[in-house]
């Protein structure tokens, strides 16, 4: 659907313009910004997981969001084994290699940091496996170039329960979805239109083209419905072009709490999902 | 036709002076003696009595004699209708000066024609039976268009010497009740050369009243023609209400030179767009999806083409466009801040007559006459855009590849039943197409249909029965790994309306109702292979609609007329269905902790069957206008209306797009509902040449719809659950000037107002922590001015200035970083406001004899008007942020061109 919108304001607005002004901005309160997801793989019982914590910063600063440095972090799951993120080498990055998560339990994210402790709370997002990971010509309705050869996936997805996805898509260990590569938004989707059915030649970054001899790594994961709804949120305000038909301008909101007496505000998220993975190299 | 224009002008020109302040009494002799005066004297005969007509051998009533030579001479002559049922009149072939002619066919009759010293002619029966003072008899029928007897709308009309006061109906029937003797009759209707004349009241007389275009005095540089428009009347208790001048909009700028009746509604106090782009408007702080929009009384549920830049609305098929803001007549009901009555034109019953449009966008063909084999008159109008041709000469391969076309197909049959009655069938369909090689196929369109019987009965009793269907749907066709899928949505409503008005004893006394279906198909997305797309069809949603009303006008005293009345009004939602049931019954529950609306627990849901009870709702809206004369021509007005809207537009994005589904209420969606005062001053002012308007206005609004963050609205079942209800209010003055005659014409809007709106959730929670904000639509200032010059009787050049504060904005007060992506932390909600709007328009209008060639420069010193301001990465430095203004409009020169035949 944005697709569409996104076609019509491209040939209607064409007498209009899109001009860089210089706005002067309130400055708002520093607040915690919270990554963490939490891996459940079926293909290997390695419990390495990481958590990473930032701030916000001033909208204008230009430079990458200051860590969040000196925090107490920690997982528990519902049989109450509590795991540990002590702070690894790098800033703001909070790791462990003793959490294995499993479909069918609830973890609870704790955090301490500067006084102030959060909570979120997730269950673990069920997903599917990707059956296959070639190289295709892009399918009708493609973004990007019209031809050239595209990361491609067949699926099935499970018809006893309610799935929500999220892709991720490396090109030589580049993420595409980044500052550097500004594909501006998540890939997700909800099962609606092929639950329990097989998906074949599903290209999800239609519009990546992948050169010769490039080697991807495409990852599927299983995320939960208020997930679902977050990355929504987060895709319409990153890509909002502040046309008649994009959505008004509002902060996101996730899951993470603030507990402590002052109930700060934390931004990002908390949720566990089975992740399915499929490298592949395209011949050169 | 300039035979007929001078005379429409004379006459014009001659009532005026006969009546400078409507004190002075016409002077009509018989017109047997005026011509012979005139003569006697060898002067020149009044008005244009002298122009030559041809008389051909035949018998025809005398009703239809009259009608001919008036029409060869283009004179208004005033009779009453039951000429057209005879007597009988055989004709000798023969030229003659008109004046003449009427002799002839009128003598021996028992009608004489009468004429004042302009030229203006009434017949009058020989011998009136006088009665006795103070009996009163009512003089009913129609006003029409002399050039093409269409009926007149909204006319008012005033009887002297008691004052007594009336209007046109939309239907253009009026029924008024005067002491028997001879009243003058002064007439007035917008776009309408005034008609002053007598009538002479011996028993219940049917007239029609015939008034001349003043689109020639538009043109003429010696004719100040004065109008008294009416929805600035200060005779009536009518307020709120405005209605376009078409014909002065054709001679204003129009982008791409399609004269847009909904896009020029923003160049009237209280009116708002928020896009260069959108049509879609807003009434005093309301949302797009609270105005009733009606053609020929059918609703348009999405009267958008490309996407809203422009309604669907013809304008060469609509001689009508009103607007209730406030103090909306009971008779109207189910939005809750305005509603748009647009009527199309009937056609000419006089001749065949027909016009052709090319502009920029679209092209434009019309073609009306009256009925081949019975008394009627019919009207088609098509209009289809082009711009898909200049599309496949773009350098992008992306627009090049794009098809993008719309259509209207406009259609009205009226055919008089008696001289009374009338059966009417209007029908619109329109299409948009858009679509490109690489998504797809989108179409979307309107299709609506009435059939409307009306009839005077006794002449107290004004009747109007209806039979309305409207359509709205569209479909979507795309790829789906490679599968091909169909995604349609529609809705439908059909109604029975019975509208009554009976007049009695100088009272007036509405009543009425409405029965009607509501079906609504949220979203159907089917495929050939099920085995790859599984179809998903969202339950659709059924309702039955009841409404009845009885208003009632007064005059409490010469000074005081109150107009009172009520309207109650029911929806049912009904199966079949599912009802859901939610967690401590919320659909949608608010999230102190994460300061977000998520949707509620769903407990159950259980099937409901078919014709079964959903939700039920109904209640009052009481609506009341009081209006107090201070002087003949200013008064003060005061009204009171509430609202009940059943209906919601589930749409997140700014405006309204052609792919946004309708939602009743339900369970757990309550019905908006919305109170209004207004209290206002209206004035004519130098004898009608300006009309001044004042009013302020205080409105308050329940379950206004928000919507979820994140929330997905389509093809969701229980859509309920991305649904929050808040509370608007807004307040604020209206100024509207108009001038109405002279060389330069126009208007002056102004409105400083204020619109605000809550979505509060517990003691501290909802969006904005509960506190009010300014609403999207909220403009302090809004300021327009509409001018016309005319430069000589063929040139005429129009201008459009608009200033308006900028609409709020909400600004980042941070930013941070999510999986690699930089996303703003965003401070209160439209906490501050975009860049003072200001823009220019102007055009220059040649008009012909047959034809009008516009040029017209939209925005003309180009200014670059924000109309959002967004925050997003910089593409080549991932780590730097920047603040982005966007534009819509920058200048846009455009060209049209009329031929009428």
């Amino acid at each position: 659907m944005g697709d569409w919108v996104g076609a019509a304001g491209l040939v209607l607005c064409a007498a209009g313009c899109e001009r860089v002004v210089a706005v002067e901005l309130p400055e708002g309160p520093e607040r915690l910004v919270v990554e963490a997801r939490l891996e459940a793989r079926a293909d290997t019982s390695d419990g390495r997981q990481t958590v990473r914590l930032s701030t916000t910063d001033a909208f204008f600063s230009g430079v990458r969001p200051p860590p969040a440095t000196g925090a107490v972090v920690r997982v528990t799951d519902d049989r109450g084994v509590v795991v540990p993120f002590p702070e690894s080498g790098v800033a703001g990055t909070y790791t462990t290699t003793q959490l294995p998560v499993r479909l069918g339990r609830t973890y609870t994210l704790r955090v301490e940091w500067q006084g102030e402790r959060y909570e979120a709370v997730t269950a673990v997002a069920p997903g599917a496996a990707i059956d296959t990971l070639y190289f295709a010509e892009p399918a009708a309705g493609s973004r990007g170039p019209r031809s050239g050869p595209r990361a491609t996936i067949d699926l099935r997805d499970d018809g006893r329960v309610r799935n929500w996805y999220l892709w991720e898509q490396e090109v030589d260990g580049v993420p595409l979805a980044g500052p550097d590569s500004l594909t501006l938004g998540r890939v997700v989707a909800s099962d609606l239109g092929f639950d329990g059915l097989g998906i074949t030649g599903f290209q999800p970054f239609d519009g990546a083209v992948i050169r010769r001899g490039a080697t991807v790594r495409l990852r599927q994961i299983g995320i939960t419905e208020e997930m679902m709804r977050y990355y929504r949120a987060l895709n319409e305000q990153v890509a909002n072009g502040g046309t008649p038909f994009d959505v008004p301008l509002a902060s996101v909101r996730g899951n993470v709490v603030g507990v402590s007496p002052n109930r700060p505000i934390a931004l990002g998220y908390f949720f566990a999902g089975a992740v399915a993975e499929r490298t592949a190299r395209l011949a050169p | 036709v300039t035979a007929r224009v001078r005379a429409l002008l004379l006459f014009t020109a001659a009532a005026i002076a006969a009546i400078p302040a409507g004190a002075q009494t016409p002077e009509f002799r018989p017109l047997s003696r005026v011509l012979g005066d005139a003569r006697a004297a060898g002067g020149p005969l009044p008005g244009n009595l002298a122009t030559p007509v041809v008389m051909r051998p035949r018998a025809a009533a005398l009703g239809e004699l009259l009608r001919d030579l008036t029409r060869q001479a283009g004179i208004a002559v005033v009779y009453p209708g039951e000429l057209a049922d005879g007597p009988m009149v055989r004709t000798a072939p023969d030229t003659l000066a008109v004046g003449d002619a009427l002799l002839v066919v009128t003598r021996g009759t028992g009608w004489t024609p009468w004429a004042d010293g302009a030229g203006a002619v009434v017949v009058r029966r020989d011998s009136v039976r006088r009665a006795p003072d103070g009996e009163r008899a009512r003089v009913s029928g129609f006003v029409r268009s002399a050039e093409t007897r269409e009926v007149v709308r909204y006319a008012s009309l005033l009887a002297l010497p008691d004052s007594i006061r009336g209007q046109s109906s939309a239907d253009g029937s009026f029924s008024l009740a005067l002491p028997r003797g001879t009243q003058r009759l002064r007439v007035r209707a917008l776009g309408f050369a005034p008609l002053d004349t007598i009538v002479e009241v011996a028993g219940p007389v049917t007239l029609e009243l015939t008034l001349g275009s003043v689109a020639a005095a538009l043109a003429s540089v010696t004719v100040a023609a004065a109008a008294e428009p009416s929805d600035i009347d200060p005779a009536t208790p009518a307020m709120s209400v405005a209605r376009l001048d078409l014909q002065a909009l054709r001679r204003t700028p129009a982008v791409l030179g399609e004269v847009d009746p909904v896009r020029s509604l923003s160049l009237l106090p209280g009116v708002s767009r928020t896009s260069d782009f959108s049509s879609a408007f807003t009434v005093r702080g309301g949302g797009a999806d609270q105005n009733l929009i009606l053609l020929d009384e059918a609703t348009v549920f999405n009267p958008a083409h490309i996407f809203g830049f422009l309604s669907v609305f013809n304008s060469d098929a609509v001689d009508d466009v009103t607007l209730y803001k406030g103090a909306i007549p009971s008779r109207f009901g189910g939005r809750l801040s305005s509603v748009l009555d647009v009527r199309q034109r009937e056609g000419n019953a006089r001749e065949y007559a027909g016009s052709a449009s090319v502009g920029l966008l679209a092209s434009r063909a019309l073609a009306e006459g009256p009925l081949p084999f019975t008394r009627g008159s019919f009207l088609v109008a098509g209009r289809r855009s082009y711009a898909d041709a200049f599309l496949g000469a773009a350098s992008d391969s992306t627009v090049r590849d794009t098809r993008a076309y719309f259509y209207d197909l406009n259609a009205k049959v009226n055919v008089p039943l008696g001289r009374t009655g009338n059966l009417m069938f209007s029908q619109y369909a329109g299409r948009d197409v858009f679509g490109q090689e690489d998504l797809g196929d989108t179409r979307w369109g309107n299709r609506s249909a009435t059939l409307r019987w009306n009839q005077i009965v006794g002449g107290r009793l004004f009747s109007k029965v209806s039979l309305n269907t409207s359509r709205y749907d569209y479909a979507l066709g795309f790829d789906v790994v490679s599968e091909p899928v169909e995604w349609t949505s529609r809705i439908a409503n059909d109604a029975l309306r019975v509208d009554q008005v009976l007049s009695v004893a100088g009272q007036e006394v509405e009543f009425g109702g409405e029965v009607a279906t509501l079906e609504i198909r949220p979203g159907d997305v089917l495929t050939a292979d099920s085995a790859v797309i599984a179809p998903v069809r969202v339950e659709k949603r059924q309702a039955a609609m009841f409404a009845a009303y009885v208003g009632h006008k007064v005059d409490v005293g010469p000074r005081v007329t109150l107009h009172y009345g009520a309207r109650w009004a029911a929806f049912d939602r009904l199966g079949p269905g599912t009802r859901y049931r939610y967690a401590d019954d919320l659909a949608v529950r608010w999230n102190q902790a994460q300061a977000r609306f998520e949707p509620g627990r769903l407990i159950d849901s259980t099937p409901v069957a078919r014709g079964t009870g959903l939700a039920q709702f109904d209640g009052w809206e009481p609506r009341a206008a009081l209006r107090v004369g201070l002087t003949p021509r200013a008064s003060i007005k005061a009204s009171y209306a509430r609202t009940r809207q059943y209906l919601l537009l589930v749409s997140r994005t700014t405006s309204p797009t052609p792919l946004d589904v309708w939602e009743p209420a339900g369970p757990y969606l309550a019905p908006q509902t919305g109170d209004q005062v207004a209290v206002g001053y209206a004035a004519t002012l130098a004898d009608g040449v300006w009309d001044l308007s004042v009013e302020a206005y205080g409105k308050t609004l329940r379950n206004v719809a928000d919507f979820a963050d994140g929330s997905d609205v389509l093809l969701n079942p229980r859509v309920e659950t991305a649904i929050v209800q808040g509370d608007g209010r807004a307040y604020g003055v209206e100024v509207l000037v108009r001038r109405n005659a002279g060389r330069t014409r126009g208007w002056l809007s102004y409105t400083a107002g204020r619109a605000r709106q809550r979505v509060r959730a517990g003691a501290d929670g909802g969006i904005n922590g509960g506190a009010w904000y300014p609403s999207p639509t909220d403009k302090t200032h809004d300021f327009s001015l509409v001018a016309i010059r005319t430069l000589s009787s063929r040139w005429t050049v129009g201008s459009t200035v608009a200033v308006a504060s900028g609409l709020p904005v909400t600004y980042p007060v941070a930013r941070y970083q999510v999986d690699g992506l930089l996303v703003p932390e965003y401070g209160p909600r439209n906490g501050a406001r975009l860049p003072l709007y200001h823009r220019l328009d102007v055009s220059l209008t040649r008009t012909g004899r047959r034809s009008d060639l516009q040029f017209g420069i939209y925005n003309l010193y180009n200014r670059m008007n924000a109309q959002s301001m967004t925050f997003r990465q910089v593409q080549d430095r991932p780590l730097a942020t920047e603040a982005v203004q966007l534009s819509i409009l920058g200048i846009l020169p455009t060209i049209s061109y009329t031929w009428r035949f």
